[in-house]
């Protein structure tokens, strides 16, 4: 009686298993002159969907926050999915893949099936513009690149010194998220935008991303304190600040603290455009750095 | 081999079929055949490596529960796992800080091995009392081995300029990867093969092994001569293991218990039925991260048997009446 039972155990799902595939037909193959992106990258995603071309994407990164959900997800920053890749027949594969090695499959596999594959550095400011540029260019589409310059002449007017940003902003200390020690460096895409709009960043050492304690952030003493914490509540910025709320920091006690919660604050991509001009509002609405008293030195 | 351990491993044999069809009919979209001979290649890939791994995995589990007396032992619990990873993590690391770029594909092989053994050798050296080995000592070490190990990965991860994110998902969760090269399946594939072929041919001395030192030395067997025949054994398949896909836990402690509470503990059947049942499990679970679609890409493996293994090894832990 075991027997039977096991015996059946392992052919009932066998059976119904093979009973229930489906023979596909594969799906319709792109016809000539037809762009099918795949998007394999947050951020790309962002700039290819600013450039109006959201329709022609036919598969999205497994981390993207932009996309329809229905895109199918073809992988990740730790791999490809080559089977839901393949199914997607791309035309284009626009990727950052960033100092890693480039997955080998994906390189053959595009140069066998004729997919354009480009990969992108998307680390600086600058990179975002000749990334946005290049993506209209890859894409060979007029529309695109029409949006591509407006996007362009838009990152121009964003990312430039505001009348009144430097007086208010200071040596800014930019923090991710909820959790106040992680911070931007030099180098970020973050420090460049307050640079750009007239501040400067507090943390002047070390890498584009640093891990700070709350005795760290004391002694950089900054004049101001962002916060990018996408989709946070603005009005909850204190609580925001964790331990540093307690730490008798300059910029907490004069109110020059704010949270930047634009849902793709921490994407490098064309969302940067809005992401300083918040940041703009944001630093706008504080009161200006008082000079010290004569006869103080200041650090 | 007796009519109940024939008849288990018929039965194995036949989940190994139906896990492989049904990983083979596991698709982006559901239950469906492959479209074309890109896929087809593509499952073959993902459907030999999980059988190498799950085979692997379980017949290191059969080699450590015979080498140190302890039926919870298994390459995860022992640590085994993530000292081949963090063996792996730290060439990667070395490979960075001389070429520059982050070689995730396909790892040297050697530094899995030494992590596996190096954490071996740990284990087995402190995991005694009096020496002798003692369970709860072992158990006890390899869980802090495996979070000390687990700990300097995330430490080589956060030197890297990504801060490890490529690679956490495969070294430090386990995932069988797309772009594993066939050689290395084949180099993998090959050692597991005749591990487990050396481990069934000696059975018998395993199976004396099981019992206390005089008693197995009374039947013959060269118990010095076994034992470091058991911890290379154990080592290199889970360094095989962890070079197709990383640190994957507790089917090298299922299997083998299943199967002995289904054909009995004689080392001979136990070692090959162990090694289907893991292969099938963890082919299984390679079927399920393909049609579990959460519309956020495929789940890790790991993820998936450790869920599935963690509540099997805690109610082990209880019916061998051990604290943790």
């Amino acid at each position: 009686m075991r027997r039977i039972l096991l015996a059946a155990l392992v052919a009932l799902p066998t059976f119904l298993m093979l009973a229930g595939c489906k023979d596909q037909a594969p799906s319709p193959a792109a016809q000539p002159g037809e762009t099918r992106i795949v998007a394999l990258s947050p951020a790309i995603a962002l700039i290819v969907r600013d450039l109006g071309l959201e329709g022609r994407i036919v598969g999205r990164h497994a981390f993207d926050l932009a996309l329809d959900k229905s895109i199918p997800v073809v992988g990740d920053q730790s791999g490809v999915d080559y089977e839901s890749l393949a199914r997607a027949q791309p035309t284009h594969i626009l990727l950052d893949w960033g100092s890693r090695e480039l997955p080998p499959r994906l390189a053959t596999l595009a140069a066998e099936r004729s997919w354009a594959l480009r990969d992108y550095t998307m680390l600086s400011l600058a990179d975002i513009r000749e990334t946005t540029l290049a993506i209209a260019e890859d894409l060979d589409d007029d529309n695109a690149r029409a949006r591509a310059a407006a996007l362009a002449q838009s990152m121009d007017d964003a990312w430039s010194a505001q009348p009144g940003f430097r007086e208010r902003c200071g040596r800014c200390l930019i923090l991710f998220g909820a959790d106040s020690t992680g911070a931007a460096g030099p180098g970020s895409f973050h420090a460049q935008l307050i640079e750009s709009l007239g501040g400067a960043s507090a943390v002047a050492e070390g890498a584009p991303f640093v891990t700070l304690d709350a005795e760290d952030v004391r002694r950089l003493d900054p004049d101001s304190i962002l916060i990018f914490a996408p989709g946070a509540d603005p009005a909850r910025a204190a609580d925001l600040l964790g331990p540093l709320a307690h730490a008798q920091l300059r910029a907490v006690e004069a109110g020059r603290f704010a949270v930047i919660a634009h849902t793709h604050g921490l994407t490098p991509s064309t969302a940067m455009i809005d992401v300083a001009r918040e940041t703009s509002a944001a630093v706008l609405a504080w009161p200006p750095i008082a000079p010290p008293p004569s006869g103080t030195l200041t650090p | 081999m007796n009519r109940r351990e024939t008849l288990v491993l018929a039965a194995l044999a036949a989940l190994v079929v139906a896990a492989v069809a049904l990983r083979l009919a596991a698709s982006p979209d559901g239950l469906a055949w492959p479209l074309d001979e890109f896929e087809r290649n593509l499952r073959a890939l993902r459907i030999v490596c999980a059988l190498t791994v799950g085979a692997a995995l379980a017949a290191s589990g059969v080699m450590l529960q015979a080498l140190l007396r302890n039926p919870l032992a298994e390459p995860a619990v022992l640590g085994l796992t993530t000292g081949a990873g963090l063996g792996v993590v730290i060439s990667i690391y070395i490979a960075y800080t001389t070429t520059g770029a982050i070689i995730l594909y396909a790892p040297p092989a050697l530094p899995a091995l030494v992590g596996a053994l190096g954490a071996l050798a740990v284990v087995g050296a402190l995991g005694q009392r009096r020496g002798l080995i003692d369970p709860v000592s072992l158990i006890l070490v390899g869980v802090v081995l495996s979070l000390i190990c687990g700990a300097g990965i995330v430490f080589v991860q956060h030197l890297l300029p990504d801060r490890g994110v490529a690679m956490a998902t495969r070294w430090v969760t386990g995932a069988i990867s797309d772009e594993t090269p066939w050689s290395r399946v084949a180099m993998v594939g090959g050692a597991t093969t005749l591990a487990i072929a050396l481990g069934m041919f000696f059975g018998r001395a395993l199976d004396a092994a099981s019992l206390s030192d005089d008693e197995a030395r009374s039947v013959g067997v060269p118990l010095g001569l076994l034992r470091a025949a058991l911890f290379i054994g154990s080592g290199a398949l889970t360094a095989g293991a962890v070079l197709i896909a990383g640190p994957i836990g507790f089917v090298g402690l299922v299997a083998p218990h299943a199967v002995r509470r289904l054909a009995g503990p004689r080392h001979r059947s136990l070692m090959l039925s162990s090694a289907l049942l893991g292969g099938a499990l963890i082919v299984l679970a390679d079927a399920g991260v393909r049609l579990i679609d959460l519309g956020a890409g495929r789940m890790p493996i790991g993820v998936l048997t450790a869920i599935l293994g963690g509540p099997a090894f805690l109610w082990l832990l209880r019916r061998e009446r051990l604290q943790p």
